[in-house]
Parts: structure tokens; sequence; C-alpha cells
């Protein structure tokens, strides 16, 4: 389907301030899950493994422009998000933007179109909406009732020197300060090392995105 | 028994279609408790798979929690009428119950898996402006405070014109 990729997509200093200046809360965000999930369970209710721990910290996803005078809106497409890099230098080419130096070279860039993937879609808004206090409480009356710690979600745009749409979802909270100051959360999880807390603030999240049913199937172009 | 069943289909790509038919007679708005112990039942056989991609250990726990929980979880929420259900399995080692009602009330019991700590339980409640209980609970306190919710102020009952004054 594609014999190289695409240059569209390649980041460089003019495309980047487009990006940045043309998106609003109204754009929409497209995730990629595999093949073989799906976002409903068979009750009909979003799949909470689409929003676990592993994936939801530093998500990734691509801009899709809401109005057809945006800069880049001919384009983006969702299906961008369906491109797999591959190669030795794939770390590099997914690097972090920084500047119009470190432009590649199509022909230096191997990929993967993988046509089967399945697409998710949610909302800046929606997903910036989300905030809370964590932990849980606790259910024992006579343990001390834990200081309750602030959460927010933000979407950030990250750039990287192949994919000019690429944003993250972030979320930040602000107990290792004891309330003082907010971090980020790390992402990219074992399964044995999950940060303090981080269940207890994915689980809201997950709660609040089945309840107002924030994400959505999206269909390839 | 009530006349409900639930067919699955296997799809290309290993994708699952499934199908609910309810007995003409039945309201369809209302999931009674043999429906859903079908629905949950199935949903574990369906996402109980991510659990066993870990190890058999967890999965084992999996088991064990759900033949645990799952006939009292179900024989409880049904008594509140649900308008809908969903069991999920989720490879960060959880079960996770949801459970919609009348007037914007929903709830979630969330399981995880703990081998070396032992399980824990969280619950959410919801009505129509956010959350109304949110802590690690034991099933049935949780349960117990739902359903003190959802009765107290008359929207229990499903007659429409009670359910008009009860937002």
């Amino acid at each position: 389907m594609y014999n190289s990729y695409p240059s569209r997509l390649l980041s460089n200093e003019d495309t980047v301030s487009k990006v940045l200046s043309s998106q609003c809360n109204d754009c929409e965000f497209i995730h990629r899950i595999g093949s073989d999930q799906s976002l409903y369970t068979i009750g009909n209710e979003i799949d909470p493994e689409v929003i676990n721990f592993g994936r939801f910290c530093g998500l990734s996803n691509n801009i899709k422009f809401c109005k057809d005078t945006d800069d880049c809106y001919h384009v983006s497409f969702v299906d961008d998000v369906k491109f797999k890099i591959k190669g030795e230098n794939k770390k590099a080419l997914e690097a972090p933007f920084d500047s119009g130096d470190n432009i590649p070279k199509l022909e230096s860039i191997q990929f993967e179109f993988d046509e089967t993937l399945n697409l998710i879609g949610f909302r800046k808004r929606d997903m910036e909406s989300l905030k809370g206090v964590y932990p849980w409480s606790k259910k024992q009356q006579n343990e001390p009732i834990p200081e309750d710690y602030r959460f927010y979600v933000k979407l950030e745009y990250c750039p990287n020197s192949i994919n000019v749409f690429h944003f993250q979802l972030e979320i930040y909270g602000n107990h290792r300060s004891k309330g003082e100051k907010f971090e980020k959360f790390k992402g990219r999880l074992s399964s044995n090392s999950k940060p303090e807390y981080l269940n207890s603030i994915i689980g809201k999240i997950k709660n609040i995105i089945i309840r107002d049913r924030l994400l959505f199937p999206v269909t390839s172009t | 028994m009530l006349g409900s069943t639930i067919n699955c289909a296997e799809l290309e790509g290993d994708s699952i279609k499934c199908e609910i038919f309810m007995d003409q007679n039945h309201d369809l708005n209302l999931l009674e408790k043999e429906h859903i112990l079908s629905l949950t039942k199935k949903s574990f056989e369906l996402y109980s798979k991510r659990l066993s991609a870990i190890s058999n250990e967890v999965y084992d726990l999996g088991l064990f929690e759900f033949n645990n929980s799952n006939e009292f979880i179900v024989n409880e929420i049904s008594k509140l009428n649900p308008i809908s259900s969903s069991l999920s399995v989720t490879s960060d080692k959880s079960l996770h119950y949801t459970f919609r009602f009348i007037n914007d009330y929903s709830a979630f019991f969330e399981t995880y898996l703990d081998t070396e700590f032992g399980n824990q339980t969280f619950i959410e409640v919801f009505n129509n402006e956010g959350p109304i209980y949110s802590r690690q609970s034991s099933l049935d306190k949780g349960i117990s405070f739902l359903k003190d919710k959802i009765k107290s102020n008359d929207c229990y009952s499903l007659m429409p014109s009670v359910n008009e004054v009860c937002v």
C-alpha cells in the first residue's frame, strides 16, 4: 500500500508550529489497539482492558483536526497511527523532535503499515476533564484516613521526527511532594513495578471513561 | 428460568461477536438474575484468557475470586434491576464489573488480584453528578450503600410516574 514512508508525517519547525496552533479542545485523538481487541465487552460497555495501567500513562495518539480550515486538516488521516517503525534506527526516529536539523531521509525509515489494527478515539476536552483525588479511602475505620492528593490528565503535544501529529496522554499527581507540586507519572510499567497509587488513579479514570462513554470506535479512512 | 441466551461466534482475526436473545415476554429494559449470571460467566470465559497469558497462578486466583464472588454480586445486583451489566477481566489482573441503573446511577466493582498481599476490591458508585462512593471496601458494604441510595430516593420503583420525580 505504501512504497515509502509519507513525507507529510515528517516533522519540521513549520509543521510543528502549525499543529500546535491548530489543535483545540474539540479535536479528536486516535489511538490504535490490536486487531483482536474490541473496544466493547459483550455487555456493551467499554472494556477496561483498553485503559489498563501500561497503556494509559504516556498513551500515544495522533490528532484528527476538527476544522477543515486548519492548516494540516488535509494531510492528517486516522490511519496514520497504523504505521509501525522498524529497524535499528527506530529509537532515534521516535525520539522527540527538537529542531529542523534532524529530519530523516525517507529511504532510511523502515516501516510496516498494519491495516488490521483497530482504532479508537476520544476528544481532548473529555480526557482533560478527568481529574480527582487519590488514593482510595481505606475500608478499615480504625486506620487513619489517607491524605487526599489530586490528579489530572493532560494531552501533550510530543512530535517526533517521523510523526508530526503525535500526542501523549499524561497523568499528573502531587503525592510525592505531599501536595505541593504536580509531577508526571511514568508509563511503560512491568507487572511488578506499579508506581505508588497508580492503581487508585487508573481505577477512577477507567470508571469515568466507561460511565461517560468517552472512548469511541473510529473507522479507517 | 428466564428466556435469555448468549450466542458467541469467533470471527476473523480472533475477535468474538456475541448476541443476546431475550424472551419475547421479558421486559428488555431489565436484566434479571439468570441473564446476568449467564452474561458474567460467558464474559469470564472470554476475558480470563488475559490472566492465563500471565501465568496459571494468576488465572487460578482470578477463577477463585470469580467463583467466590460472582454469584453474590449478581444475586444482590439483580434485586436492583440494573439496566445494563458488564464484566471484564484485564491483563493488569483485575475483575471489573460495570452496572447501570435507572436515573443515571452506575456502580463499578473492581477486584485487583494480588498473589502476594491478597486481593483488594475498590468500589465506586456514581449518580448523575459524579462519584458518591469511592473506596476500598468489602462487596457487601458497597452493595449495601448502593441499595440504600437507589431505594432512598424512591427510584427503586420502576413505575415511570415515580421515576419522573426522583431525579
